[in-house]
């Protein structure tokens, strides 16, 4: 029973795509249940900020996560984000078709062939809300598996941010909490650009990093070996897609929804370590980063909001995470990412925590960097 | 992925040298957690394989790298057989030169 | 500033690449699969090199937290 639970509780965003991806099929307003959905996402997790979990181990420690099934989920999730991308391509061709509207059946489902204007907006929306949610899977395959890391790489390049996977390894990883990482914000800086910076930030790193390597190996930069450019290569399908389906509208709402994606991703990086300071070259400890690990956010978000320790385990699966005391926001995800959205409340909100954090983890160092902030008037 | 049907053994042994210590590595385990989980004093820093402090070299034995060495490693480096610790699993029983006092 | 900049070329830029797939019909003939492809391609270009404008012009510097004086 213990097993069914830990496993089946990781499930919660593959199902909500399914079930966007139906919403899109059927039609009508069924078109808005992903955005519903987000939604409704973050009232639950408002609701559950108190409620936390340690992670769970047999009397022998052994994790009651069961890998292959797990991992087969993630795979399987490639899949699922590349057909949300074709049902909107398939919407958005019957739109500027201009397809006649009527109720039609596919295998037992009734949808409505044809589309509004109103519902191809909550189509995108949606697509790019889950989309946008699909990085969670990008982001736990850059670290495990060799063939994961490829996976990776295709479902961030279904948002155009294949220079995610290795920038996050080979970057974010080495030289978070310090100003040589672009996914670190600093104290002041607000999501929106924040959200720029990070995702062009991370591809200058990868572009760099091909370009150093391929002249180290006398290639030439333009070539199959330079996995900058192969990231994007790996966005042409979902271009040609759009753009195919859609033409100028099509381009839009493939902008729109990797501008949604993207956001989104950035917005977790935004939070997983806005503010917190590691003096260049000391070992990464669980002190910088924040943890949101309230039971929703962390079935959700399959861990992630345990940033503490998975910076410190990197390979470490993660339903095996654990709560490290690593500094904590003590609300989740969802509620947080809503904070966010307002910069002086966002700041109003964290002053506090980085306070503590100066006086109580910050080493000398670092207590200096802050005092550099604080003497900007930044906290 | 494409070697399901071949027998695999369940876990192999990895003999750092100089010591000449021998330690199990689980399947699908990587070196560098079998070797803490072991007792072993294995430098590290990143564990996700971008920083190199968990790099050794492999005198004997089959490696299955998790990841591209080549951008950590220089090319005189992966020619001698050096691997990165945290993100190599095993293939078979393997013989391995580690410096334990980095 | 240096963002200002980098943010002007690429907007140069994009207007320059989508006047031209516009003068050359794209918007039109793009349900032609020998139009989608290279549509497809142009814009994957254009973004490419909106990205490599950025690193250019700007550099390290928006990513510094304490700005020289």
């Amino acid at each position: 029973m213990k097993t069914f639970y830990v496993n089946a509780r990781y499930l919660i965003v593959p199902v909500m795509t399914i079930a966007t991806i139906l919403g899109l099929f059927i039609g009508n307003y069924f078109a808005w249940l992903g955005v519903i959905l987000f939604g409704l996402n973050t009232i639950v997790d408002t609701l559950t900020k108190n409620i936390h979990l340690r992670a769970d181990f047999d009397d022998n420690g052994n994790s009651y996560g069961i890998k292959r099934l797990q991992y087969a989920v993630m795979y399987l999730m490639l899949p699922a984000f590349i057909f949300l991308q074709v049902i909107l391509a398939w919407r958005l061709y019957q739109y500027t078709s201009v397809t006649s509207f009527e109720t039609l059946s596919f295998l037992g489902l009734s949808y409505q062939s044809g589309i509004t204007g109103f519902n191809l907006i909550g189509s995108v929306l949606s697509a790019g809300l889950w989309a946008g949610l699909g990085i969670i899977y990008g982001h736990e395959l850059s670290h495990n598996r060799k063939e994961g890391f490829l996976v990776s790489r295709l479902i961030m390049a279904l948002s155009g941010a294949s220079h995610f996977t290795y920038a996050h390894v080979y970057n974010h990883h080495l030289d978070l909490g310090h100003e040589d990482d672009p996914a670190t914000a600093p104290r002041g800086r607000n999501v929106y650009s924040h959200a720029w910076l990070s995702h062009v930030g991370q591809s200058q790193y990868s572009y760099d990093l091909e370009r150093d390597k391929l002249k180290k190996q006398k290639k030439s930069f333009f070539s199959l070996s330079n996995k900058w450019i192969l990231g994007y290569l790996y966005s042409l399908p979902s271009i040609l897609l759009f753009v195919w389906a859609g033409g100028v509208l099509g381009v839009l709402s493939l902008t729109v929804i990797w501008a949604i994606s993207n956001f989104l991703l950035e917005a977790l990086n935004f939070m997983g370590h806005y503010g917190l300071i590691r003096e260049k070259g000391k070992p990464v400890e669980h002190r910088h980063s924040w943890d949101n690990d309230n039971l929703f956010t962390s079935w959700f978000f399959i861990e992630i909001g345990r940033q503490g320790d998975h910076h410190v385990r990197g390979e470490t699966y993660f339903w095996e995470l654990d709560d490290v005391d690593a500094p904590n926001y003590g609300i989740g995800y969802f509620s947080l990412f809503v904070l966010t959205l307002f910069p002086p409340v966002f700041r109003r909100f964290t002053q506090k925590l980085l306070d503590d954090w100066d006086e109580n983890k910050a080493t000398v160092a670092e207590k200096e960097i802050a005092n550099q902030f604080k003497n900007l008037s930044i906290s | 992925m494409f070697s399901l049907f071949k027998k695999k053994s369940s876990s192999y042994s990895a003999t750092l040298m100089p010591s000449g210590k021998e330690i199990r590595v689980k399947r699908g385990e990587n070196l560098l957690t079998a070797a803490l989980s072991a007792g072993v004093k294995w430098p590290y820093k990143c564990r996700v394989g971008s920083c190199g402090t968990c790099k050794c070299k492999i005198l004997d034995g089959k490696i299955s790298p998790e990841i591209d060495f080549g951008y950590v490693l220089n090319f005189d480096e992966l020619n001698d057989g050096y691997a990165l610790a945290c993100q190599t699993a095993l293939k078979t029983d393997i013989k391995v030169m580690v410096n334990l006092k980095k | 500033m240096k963002n200002l900049k980098a943010i002007c070329a690429m907007i140069i830029w994009t207007a320059f690449s989508i006047f031209v797939l516009y003068s050359l019909g794209a918007h039109i003939h793009y349900r032609e699969i020998i139009w989608a492809i290279p549509t497809s391609i142009s814009l994957l270009i254009v973004h490419m090199i909106n990205m490599i404008i950025y690193f250019t012009i700007t550099g390290k510097e928006p990513y510094k937290w304490f700005k020289a004086s």
